[in-house]
């Protein structure tokens, strides 16, 4: 019996008109992660990577190819199908944290599980925010914090939801290397306890060797998938 | 290079430089506009000042009785003296006419450094004492002449005095003079040694040839007592005007106009009323009675004339009553010949005896037309030029008359007027001016929080901080430089649009280009400065330190400041002071008057502080309210889009009310144009029909044979007139005795009920009563009065007293009543020029014996000025077609009243502002809402990669788009409430009546749904923006 993929992207090209002409970005990749499973995509600067990651969290619409988050093709979907894909299957992590400047640690994460279910009253963003090592921070803001402490609550704001999906763009690129084990730690940890996928964008070998399988990126196009034979 | 990136950099971001050039431009727009308006505007207020202008210049000739006595003086020797030594003065007098000289006095003393040597004078050779120690020519501390008695027809009279130098005289030729003589006949001291003075003939001739003077024509005219005017041996009741004057006077003024006939040498023109009761026609004769002349004068009638508004013969010549129309209806015109030839002369005659003394003596004078087109458009520099018109009119044989300058009186009352215009007009700009730049440094540091990201890029592709620097440079002096000029060409088609090319381009090119230039420069700098500082600001600022654009905004300046608290008191201490020191009771401008409103520019500081410092404090307040919005208690978050909007108003109050107090201000300023532009024109509608008694006033003409009494107001009324009341007026009518004195006075009869039907009396007209009480007093007394305020005071008559008036003065209805005043008044509609006293018109009628009235006044189903106009149409095609009837309305009485401050174009200012402000108002809406999308973009997007649906994001931004705006709405409209109430007690004195605040609640309206409306648009266009975001970039960046 076949496994289903939590995510899963089929043939995707992207192409983007530019001044004088087209340029391609993603040619024909496929790649698919098994719920609980994690994947590192790198390559050089521009090579695609980050914007493989938008199409497979929906925020931009491939060219060519599905998209399938568990069995749903998300690449056909409305803009509101694809908001509510996100706001109670996918959990997205920047490189910037992203923290609404007005929200406090708390109400950040928050935040996240209120888009999924509104009237969710319990205690799981203390929960959270408590095994990220935050929990003496609850009422503070974002300025009020350091960098790694704002991409924790980044992490934490992304996976509170319980999303079978969690794809991180270059989550560490702004950290040093000590928050930045320390947050691929959590996303690790996390991700694994609530069998979702994982799919990092970095430059980082490092976070690379972390992860399940590697998928390189070179010029739009996909030269290893380790992670796809290991799910196949 | 840089300059190049900057140029590059402006061109790629359309948008950011749109949202800077608007606020530029549209400000630079408004204030030039107001500039250029208020130099189109002076310029035509010399034309619109002197319009109703009914005599230029006057020279009255004084020397038209006794014209040939002649004062000689002179002094012996004629070289230097030494200090001690004496000289001999001679004056000799001679009266070289041929009619005895009256009362002569002869006035002299020895000129500095000369005194008299005591009993030196002779009188004829004879010797004269001195009168207490002093020459008997200069007697007393008064120093008054020696009174000569009657100097015969061609008697000489010669004086003789010695006088001492106290100090070496170089040459006694070159002193000064200073003898002069005056007569019964001539009041006016006449100087020794004048010139020969020239006949009113050759003196009309030369005024006529001086640069400037259109036309120069001469006018006579004498007052005759009843019964001097008849015809087939019937006397015309009532006192007669003879006037003189020939056809091109006639053409000169053509409020007299011919009704018959025509100018014939030898003949006369009757008024239309004295032909009327004397029977006489054209071609008839009637017959003048002239004191001094045995036999009356026959005269042929050649033609009949309507002088019932001929403004030029009636208006009073007394220097204080200038104003005053003095009608006499029974008047004729004779030939200027048959005056000078036949009534001076008989005149002359008449006073020759000793002691006699007539009432009215005639007057000889040449009235100076102005040619008013080469007057300059300003009124300033056209009063230069009435100046040398009327010293060259006096420089010709100055002697024994006088010049009265009515244009440049005028002129110097529309000169100082027009100032205060300019100050009025700067006022109304300048909020928009400030406006500008407070939108565009609100735009700059929208823009500069914006642009922070670039500059750290540059930074990190080498740029250093001067770099940085020059860039912003280049772009503010491109934005403000660009926009300036935009702006500039905005405000010149703007004026040109409200005031039209004919009465912009009266202003001179050295003005506008003035104004041109000021406008650009002042853009330059005040947007210039509103750029540059914020975007300096952000540069100093280091990259580690820029939290970028996800981070709270601190409170803003003014308000760690404190600003707006110092500010508001400074307001109220300005109020107060200017309350204390009578600022706001000045009177009421008057050009006939001489005075010109006082409107002190300090006083404008007031609503303008006021406006800035309520519009910062309702700000406080409202963020104050924002800031205590209640939240879920945690870990309860609430809807994610009520969760989101009320953490984020709550924590983040100062960008709301950044917003509330730009878009407040721009409100502010709509809301106290429109409060003040309705109370404007309802003050000055008001002041018209304060002016004109109603909505209409109806004068039979006096070519009308019908009759004209009370019960002909049921004629008019007319399909659109609602009321009608008749009234008996006319000027010194009345006699008023007093307890102790008595003094004739101006009285109207009025039928109380329906008076105060027609009329707007307001309560404030009346002495410790109310309209009502009075009217209901006079209508229940048919023998009350009602009295004046001065009068009663003048004449000590109060409330209850009893006083005797005769009405109908010096005519043969005459008839001596008495009177109970039953209350006192300050002022009635309907009687500009004032009333004294004011009877019950039945009782009026009985006791006179005649139904006659003088004029009706009307009021109309709509008071507005079509309503009007439907009315008087209706009016002139009805009974105005059986009869000759003028129609007044109030607008044709505002049209008259073009002399004053208040007839100034200020509506079409508000206009002008009213339309910048509705522009600013949506440019200020329009830029906070795309600065908070490109403050807050980043969230959105993250929101949007949240699963936050688009249609809620929208709804954050429009619903905080939408409370900034309502904030706004309510604090404009309550600032700028309390602004038009400054600003309209401020400019009290152009009014005649206190203005009420008026509140036109649809244009308020208006303004407030513009705002929302604009709110809404931007907030929809801003969605759209949103939606076509691309959120990975923005995701990514740091």
């Amino acid at each position: 019996m076949t496994t289903v993929a939590a995510v899963s992207v089929e043939s995707v090209s992207m192409r983007y008109d530019v001044p004088g002409g087209t340029v391609d970005v993603l040619t024909d990749v496929s790649l698919a992660v098994p719920a609980g499973g994690s994947v590192a995509v790198t390559g050089p600067s521009g090579c695609g990577k980050s914007t493989l990651l938008a199409v497979m969290g929906g925020l931009d619409r491939p060219t060519r190819g599905r998209v399938l988050v568990g069995d749903r093709q998300i690449s056909d979907m409305g803009a509101t199908e694809l908001a509510d894909l996100r706001r109670h299957h996918l959990g997205l992590v920047f490189q910037a944290d992203n923290l609404l400047p007005f929200l406090t640690v708390l109400e950040n994460v928050a935040l996240g599980l209120a888009l999924a279910d509104p009237d969710n009253e319990s205690d799981r963003c203390r929960d959270i925010l408590d095994r990220l090592g935050l929990a003496a921070h609850l009422d503070k803001l974002p300025d009020q914090l350091s960098g790694g402490q704002r991409q924790r609550v980044a992490v934490a704001r992304a996976i509170v939801k319980a999303p079978t999906v969690v794809l991180a763009d270059e989550p560490t690129g702004a950290l040093d290397a000590a928050n930045s084990a320390a947050v691929i730690d959590l996303l690790l940890m996390i991700t694994r306890d609530v069998d979702a996928a994982l799919v990092v964008v970095t430059h980082d070998p490092d976070v690379a060797m972390r992860m399940d399988s590697v998928a390189a990126l070179r010029d739009g196009a996909l030269v290893t998938d380790e992670a796809s034979a290991h799910a196949g | 290079m840089l300059a190049s990136y900057a140029r590059r950099e402006l061109l790629r971001n359309p948008r950011r430089t749109f949202t800077s050039l608007v606020g530029v431009t549209l400000g630079v727009a408004l204030f030039t506009a107001v500039l250029f308006f208020t130099d189109g505007s002076s310029a035509s207020m010399t034309q619109r000042a002197v319009a109703p202008l009914a005599l230029d210049m006057q020279r009255v000739v004084a020397g038209s009785q006794g014209a040939d006595l002649r004062l000689a003086s002179a002094i012996a020797p004629g070289g230097a003296l030494a200090a001690g030594e004496t000289a001999r003065v001679t004056l000799t007098l001679r009266n070289a006419g041929a009619v005895p000289a009256n009362e002569v006095v002869v006035n002299d003393s020895p000129p500095a450094p000369l005194t008299y040597v005591m009993g030196s004078t002779t009188r004829d050779g004879r010797p004269l004492a001195d009168v207490g120690g002093k020459i008997p020519l200069a007697q007393g501390l008064a120093q008054t002449g020696l009174n000569l008695g009657t100097v015969a027809p061609g008697r000489t009279v010669r004086f003789e005095y010695e006088a001492r130098a106290t100090q070496a005289v170089p040459a006694t030729g070159r002193l000064r003079l200073g003898a002069t003589v005056s007569t019964r006949e001539n009041v006016v001291p006449a100087r020794a040694n004048q010139p020969a003075q020239l006949g009113i003939s050759p003196l009309r001739a030369r005024i006529a040839r001086i640069p400037g003077v259109a036309a120069a024509d001469t006018l006579g005219f004498v007052d005759l007592p009843p019964g001097s005017l008849s015809a087939g041996g019937a006397p015309l009741d009532g006192p007669v005007r003879v006037f003189a004057f020939d056809r091109r006077y006639q053409q000169h003024y053509p409020s007299v106009r011919l009704v018959d006939g025509g100018f014939a040498r030898g003949s006369s023109l009757l008024s239309v009323e004295a032909a009327r009761a004397l029977g006489a026609r054209v071609g008839g004769r009637v017959a003048l009675a002239v004191p001094g002349l045995r036999t009356p004068l026959a005269l042929p009638v050649s033609g009949l004339a309507d002088l019932s508004r001929a403004k030029p013969l009636f208006y009073s010549r007394q220097g204080t009553k200038l104003e005053d129309f003095l009608y006499v209806p029974s008047s004729v015109v004779v030939d200027p010949r048959t005056f000078r030839r036949s009534i001076l002369p008989a005149f002359r005659a008449a006073t020759t005896a000793r002691g006699a003394a007539l009432k009215s003596r005639p007057v000889q004078e040449i009235d100076v037309l102005v040619d008013r087109a080469r007057l300059v458009a300003d009124p300033a520099t056209a009063l230069g030029q009435s100046r040398q018109i009327a010293r060259a009119v006096r420089r010709l044989s100055p002697g024994q008359d006088y010049l009265i300058d009515n244009l440049s009186n005028t002129l110097a009352v529309a000169s100082e007027d027009g100032a205060v215009a300019k100050r009025m007009f700067l006022f109304l700009g300048l909020p928009g001016a400030l406006l500008a730049a407070i939108l565009t440094a609100y735009a700059g540091g929208v823009l500069a929080a914006a642009a922070r990201r670039e500059q750290a890029n540059l930074r990190i592709r080498g740029a250093d901080g001067r770099h940085l620097m020059r860039l912003l440079a280049y772009r503010t002096v491109a934005i403000a430089g660009a926009g300036s000029v935009l702006g500039t060409a905005m405000g010149l088609v703007s004026a040109l649009l409200v005031l039209g090319p004919a009465a912009l381009f009266e202003a001179s090119s050295v003005q506008l280009v003035g104004s041109a230039a000021l406008g650009v420069t002042a853009g330059l700098v005040a947007t210039g400065l509103a750029l540059y500082v914020p975007g300096r600001r952000s540069l100093r600022r280091e990259i580690s330190q820029d939290r970028g654009e996800m981070s709270l905004a601190p409170a803003p300046a003014w308000q760690r400041l404190h600003l707006d608290l110092p500010v508001i008191v400074v307001a109220l201490v300005v109020e107060l002071v200017a309350l204390r020191l009578g600022a706001f009771d000045s009177l009421p401008g008057s050009v006939y008057l001489g005075r010109a409103v006082s409107l002190p520019a300090y006083l404008m500081l007031g609503p303008v502080l006021a406006w800035v410092a309520g519009a910062l404090l309702v700000a406080r307040g409202m963020r104050a309210l924002l800031a205590r919005l209640p939240l879920p208690t945690a870990p309860r978050f609430g809807s994610p889009v009520s969760g989101i909007l009320r953490r984020s108003l709550r924590r983040r109050s100062w960008t709301s009310a950044a917003g509330i107090v730009t878009v407040g201000l721009v409100v502010a300023f709509g809301a106290n144009l429109a409060i003040f532009g309705a109370t404007y024109d309802a003050a000055k509608a008001a002041d018209a029909r304060h002016v004109l008694g109603a909505d209409l006033r109806v004068t039979p003409s006096v070519q009308s044979t019908q009759p004209h009494s009370a019960e002909f107001a049921s004629q008019l009324q007319v399909p659109g007139v609602s009321s009608v009341t008749s009234v008996v007026f006319g000027l010194e009518n009345s006699v008023l005795t007093g307890p102790y004195n008595q003094d004739r006075e101006d009285l109207a009869a009025i039928d109380p009920r329906s008076f105060r039907r027609t009329s707007s009396l307001p309560d404030s007209s009346f002495v410790a009563a109310t309209a009502a009480e009075a009217m209901s007093a006079l209508n229940r007394e048919r023998r009350g009065l009602l009295v004046n305020e001065t009068t009663a005071d003048d004449l000590q008559v109060d409330t209850g007293d009893t006083v005797e008036v005769l009405f109908a003065r010096g005519t043969k209805h005459q008839s001596l009543v008495s009177l109970h005043v039953v209350a006192l008044f300050t002022t009635l509609p309907g009687f500009p020029q004032g009333v004294d006293l004011v009877a019950n018109l039945g009782y009026y009628q009985e006791s006179v014996g005649t139904t006659d009235v003088d004029f009706f006044l009307a009021d109309t189903d709509r008071h507005d000025a079509a309503g009007h106009l439907a009315a008087a149409q209706a009016l002139q095609s009805g009974p105005g077609a059986r009869d000759a009837l003028t129609v007044d309305t109030t607008e044709t009485a505002l049209d008259k009243d073009q002399s004053s401050l208040t007839a100034l174009n200020v509506a079409g200012l508000l206009q002008l502002d009213s339309v910048y402000t509705l522009l600013l108002a949506a440019a200020g809406i329009a830029i906070f809402v795309f600065g908070l999308l490109l403050a807050r973009r980043r969230e959105y997007v993250t929101l949007s990669a949240l699963g936050m649906r688009g249609h809620e994001i929208q709804t954050l931004v429009l619903v905080e788009s939408a409370l900034v705006t309502v904030g706004a709405c309510i604090a404009g409209l309550l600032v700028g409430t309390g602004m038009a109430a400054l600003l309209v007690h401020v400019l009290r004195p152009l009014f005649i009546l206190d203005p009420g605040m008026v509140l036109p609640v649809a244009r308020l309206a208006i303004l407030a749904g513009l705002a929302v409306g604009a709110a809404l648009l931007s907030a929809v266009a801003a969605s759209e923006v949103l939606r076509r975001l691309r959120p990975t970039e923005l995701l990514r960046e740091g």
